[in-house]
């Protein structure tokens, strides 16, 4: 079967300039809508962390004139879901509505864009709501590891700076600043607007034209963005908690920009590493040993090199010896890189699987979206099957090598700490430092 | 219940594909349709040994999503083996006679395949969703591993060890996953097949041997204990070809009678504490709650939504919002045969007393059997409700999913319609009517997560 490539471009703009792309699907009386801003966390100055997401959490309260309360009533109304996503890049509107609603909750969505009210008594309670949730994440170990991970990995880079904030930086966050990051924030020249589902485009021009007619003009001041370093070194960050019977694991290292040219050899190589169940990863942790029930590897690109992981959660009597499976599995991975059967399987396993990625308009727009976004070369998506057919075994292996670097690792893990645990650590190869800090302090 | 159409082609089409068939296990009969939806049906056919097998084509993706369901999970489970049936969702992934250790993933990934497999009270289902074209392998590798299992002390052992992890992660190690254990046992006692986990007791996951697992499947993974649900693009005189040769060997078991023990009657509420390394209180309350396939279990769902829902809803704003007790909230009813809890989670913000919490919920109670929920309440609650069963039913595989459990626990492959229409007709005195009864006081049971150590 030949999957249907997506298609690229925006199909019109607003009268405001906003690009829309728009993916029909006439199965079901249902409307997916996403509004991109082109400005996310990066933005946050220091010690104001948590500020865009503040803006943004601050903005989805509702438009000037109407209540918070009024406004969460009228969407729940329209049987709609109204979501906020924060990103280090963008800002991310995104929700369902029944079709017959969705006139009217485009025009919310252009409101709350354009003249949020932005509340003196809203901005308090979600202020300490949000500060509440930041205490409420220490019951999350896989979200605790995750933080650390990130934390060593990029060090004071803004890539390692929590998009949520800190109980810090959130209580330093005003309201007056709040107001200012709004005004900073929202502009067509960098907006997107993507709608997938039962609409055609006739019929969403009008509706768009006036939800959206108010949104200023013009581009958000730009970021600069410097590369991230990966530091010298295997070192691990230990968050201890109390009466862990089990290990959230984290081990990585800096992976890619978004666009590189060595993207779809990069995915091939990790597909058969720990991308499938059937990887040498899962495979060696889970299927024979029996040591983690998840087990897998990922890479992340953004617009500067993000992060690749491998993560597991062994139980705490198995967590040394696991780790160190893991780093000889590494090890091996970048120096001798797959077989050529592994490479062939996790090609066909690709190129098989991508039919998941076009099977709902939601999924079919999402390419789109991105690759405008990050002004991806127009094949980028549209092309996958192609690109992963050409990727060698030689292409996947040289990739790994040159973006990987398994001497320079950060190894993040919540565990409950004692002295065998911190020695044992020190002693996995190439360990340069052990370093704990207290979950409630991380 | 479903109605049944017309007779139609299908039955020729039975005739033509038995034409031959001598063994009568793989003699297939059609037992009519059911709409699904306005545009779809699901056909329903059953093999000599018992199979049912359900069909829907829908060609909207070229994709096909095929599940099969058996008709046991945790309630079927004897105490001191609780988690087999979970167990056996892992176990299955496993080697057969005619598959290597390792095989079945392998072909599935070649195919480009999404596999998995869940296990609950009533039952455990197996799903991959595959392109269309890879439909062949799904019905091979299925009939393989419903007759050839091979279940050995070194895949036991290695199971046996990725469980207990699966039970740290979910359980041991998490506050939501110990409490709402807690909450079962508390409601149901630990002897009664409600009261234990799905997962099981890790003493029990510990015990487990190789003749125990033998016997379950042996028992209960059988033709005549399972439906074959198949959606997506599809021709079903090919499809039905296939799964007559590939399942028409397979006998029938003879399944044990093993009703579940009425619920025991609780005439008081029942709370426990739970200490636990965190910043803030938690409740995790609970309500003996209605069977699945009943309008009351709908009017249920409802209340669900009305108090937990989107952000109007009015636990969210009281709790969340107004009050600002609480930093996390969710709600649900559970959906089984012989009914489960409607449960509440309730984490506090550090410093709250959960007692508050629980005085508002029962101002909330006393709400809802006492006012009638005004009908442009109802109507909000109602839209979202649709806009859910509209996202349930998106893809190939969320379909699958509909058709198999509405067969499986309420007896009808389009229950997800039945519901949608029972949603649409409750009216304000339904729900006072089915609040007044599920919510008492006395039907409650709370377990209270108390923070161990001061975290500031």
């Amino acid at each position: 079967m030949r999957a249907k490539e997506a298609a690229t471009g925006p199909r019109f703009s607003v009268a405001s300039g906003i690009p829309v792309f728009v993916e029909p699907s006439h199965a079901l009386p249902l409307v997916d809508i996403e509004v991109i801003l082109g400005r996310g966390a990066l933005a946050d100055p220091d010690g104001r962390e948590g500020l865009t997401r503040m803006t943004a959490r601050l903005m989805r309260r509702g438009p000037r004139g109407t209540k918070a309360e009024a406004f969460d009533e009228t969407l729940d109304a329209l049987g709609s879901t109204l979501g906020v996503t924060v990103g280090t890049e963008y800002v991310r509107f995104q929700g369902s509505v029944l079709r017959r609603n969705l006139e009217a909750y485009l025009a919310l969505l252009g409101r709350i864009l354009v003249r949020p009210a932005l509340r003196a008594d809203d901005f308090a309670r979600l202020k300490r709501r949000s500060l509440a949730e930041l205490v409420a994440v220490r019951d999350h170990d896989r979200v605790l590891a995750a933080r650390a991970f990130r934390r060593g990995l990029f060090g004071k880079h803004p890539y390692g700076r929590p998009v949520t904030g800190t109980l810090d930086s959130l209580d330093a966050v005003s309201r007056a600043e709040v107001q200012a990051h709004h005004a900073a924030l929202v502009r067509a020249g960098d907006a997107m607007i993507g709608v997938a589902g039962d609409v055609s485009e006739e019929a969403l021009r009008p509706m768009l034209e006036r939800a959206f007619a108010d949104v200023p003009e013009g581009r958000v001041a730009k970021i600069r963005r410097r590369a991230p370093r990966a530091r010298r070194g295997r070192r691990v960050i230990v968050v201890d908690k109390p009466q862990r019977s089990q290990t959230q694991l984290y081990v990585g290292t800096l992976g890619l920009k978004m666009g590189d040219p060595d993207h779809y050899a990069l995915l091939v190589a990790n597909t058969g590493f720990g991308g499938t169940f059937t990887s040498r990863l899962v495979k060696a942790v889970r299927s024979e040993r029996g040591w983690s029930y998840g087990a897998g590897s990922r890479v992340m690109a953004d617009r500067q090199r993000e992060a690749w992981t491998m993560w597991t959660h062994p139980a705490a009597e198995q967590l040394v010896d696991c780790l160190r499976l893991e780093l000889d599995l590494l090890d091996a991975w970048v120096a001798r890189g797959l077989t050529g059967d592994e490479v062939k399987r996790s090609k066909r396993y690709l190129i098989k699987s991508h039919a998941f990625d076009l099977e709902t308009a939601a999924k079919r727009l999402d390419p789109q979206l991105e690759t405008a976004f990050y002004g991806l070369p127009s094949d980028w998506h549209g092309g996958f099957v192609r690109h992963v057919r050409g990727v060698s075994r030689a292409d996947a292996h040289a990739a790994v090598k040159r973006h990987l670097s398994p001497d320079d690792l950060t190894i993040a893990m919540v565990a409950t700490v004692d002295d065998r645990l911190l020695g044992s650590l020190s002693a996995l190869p190439g360990v340069r430092s052990v370093s704990t800090v207290r979950y409630d302090e991380l | 219940m479903a109605k049944k159409t017309a007779p139609s082609s299908d039955d020729d089409l039975a005739r033509r594909l038995n034409r031959g068939v001598r063994k009568k296990h793989a003699r297939l009969s059609f037992d009519g349709a059911v709409p699904f939806g306005e545009a779809l049906r699901v056909q329903r056919w059953r093999l000599g040994n018992g199979l049912r097998i359900r069909l829907l084509v829908d060609p909207s993706a070229p994709l096909v999503s095929y599940h099969t369901w058996f008709r046991v999970g945790s309630r079927h489970e004897e105490k001191g083996k609780t988690g087999l049936a979970h167990f056996f969702e892992h176990m299955m992934f496993n080697e057969t006679s005619n598959l290597p250790w390792g095989e079945f993933d392998r072909r599935m990934e070649a195919a480009g395949a999404e596999t998995n497999a869940a296990t609950w009270v009533d039952w455990t289902y197996y799903f991959e969703t595959l392109p269309a074209d890879e439909l062949p392998l799904a019905v091979e590798l299925e009939s393989d591993r419903m007759r050839n299992l091979v279940v050995r002390e070194k895949q036991v052992e290695s199971e046996r060890e990725v469980v207990a992890n699966e039970r740290r992660l979910s359980v041991e190690d998490d506050v939501h996953g110990a409490a709402d254990e807690r909450l079962q046992a508390l409601a149901y006692g630990r002897e009664h097949p409600h009261g234990w986990p799905t997962i099981g007791w890790m003493d029990d996951i510990e015990g487990y041997r190789v003749p125990d697992c033998r016997a379950f499947y042996r028992t209960w993974y059988a033709p005549n204990n399972a439906t074959v649900v198949v959606v997506g693009d599809l021709d079903p005189a090919d499809l039905l070809a296939r799964i007559q040769a590939a399942y028409g060997g397979i006998g029938p078991s003879k399944l044990p009678a093993r009703p579940t023990p009425p619920t025991p009657r609780q005439r008081k509420e029942r709370r426990e504490t739970l200490p636990w390394p965190t910043a803030s209180e938690k409740l995790c309350l609970g309500w003996h709650g209605p069977p699945y396939a009943s309008f009351e279990h709908a009017v249920a769902e409802l209340i669900d939504e009305l108090w937990t829902g989107g952000r109007s809803s009015r636990l969210r704003r009281r709790l969340v919002d107004e009050l600002e007790l609480v930093s996390a909230l969710h709600g649900g009813i559970a959906g089984l045969r012989h009914g489960g809890l409607f449960d509440l989670w309730i984490s506090m913000r550090e410093g709250r007393a959960a007692e508050d919490a629980l005085a508002v919920i029962d101002e909330e109670v006393e709400r809802l059997a006492r006012e009638p929920v005004p009908e442009a309440e109802l109507s909000k609650v109602k839209s979202r409700l649709e806009l859910h069963f509209l996202t349930h039913v998106e893809t190939t595989g969320g379909k699958a999913e509909q058709v198999g459990y509405g067969e499986t626990v309420a007896d009808d492959p389009s229950h997800a319609f039945v519901r949608l229409e029972e949603l649409r007709r409750v009216r304000p005195e339904d729900v006072t009517r089915v609040a007044r009864e599920l919510l008492r006081s006395s039907r409650r049971s709370i377990v209270h997560v108390q923070p161990t150590e001061a975290v500031s």
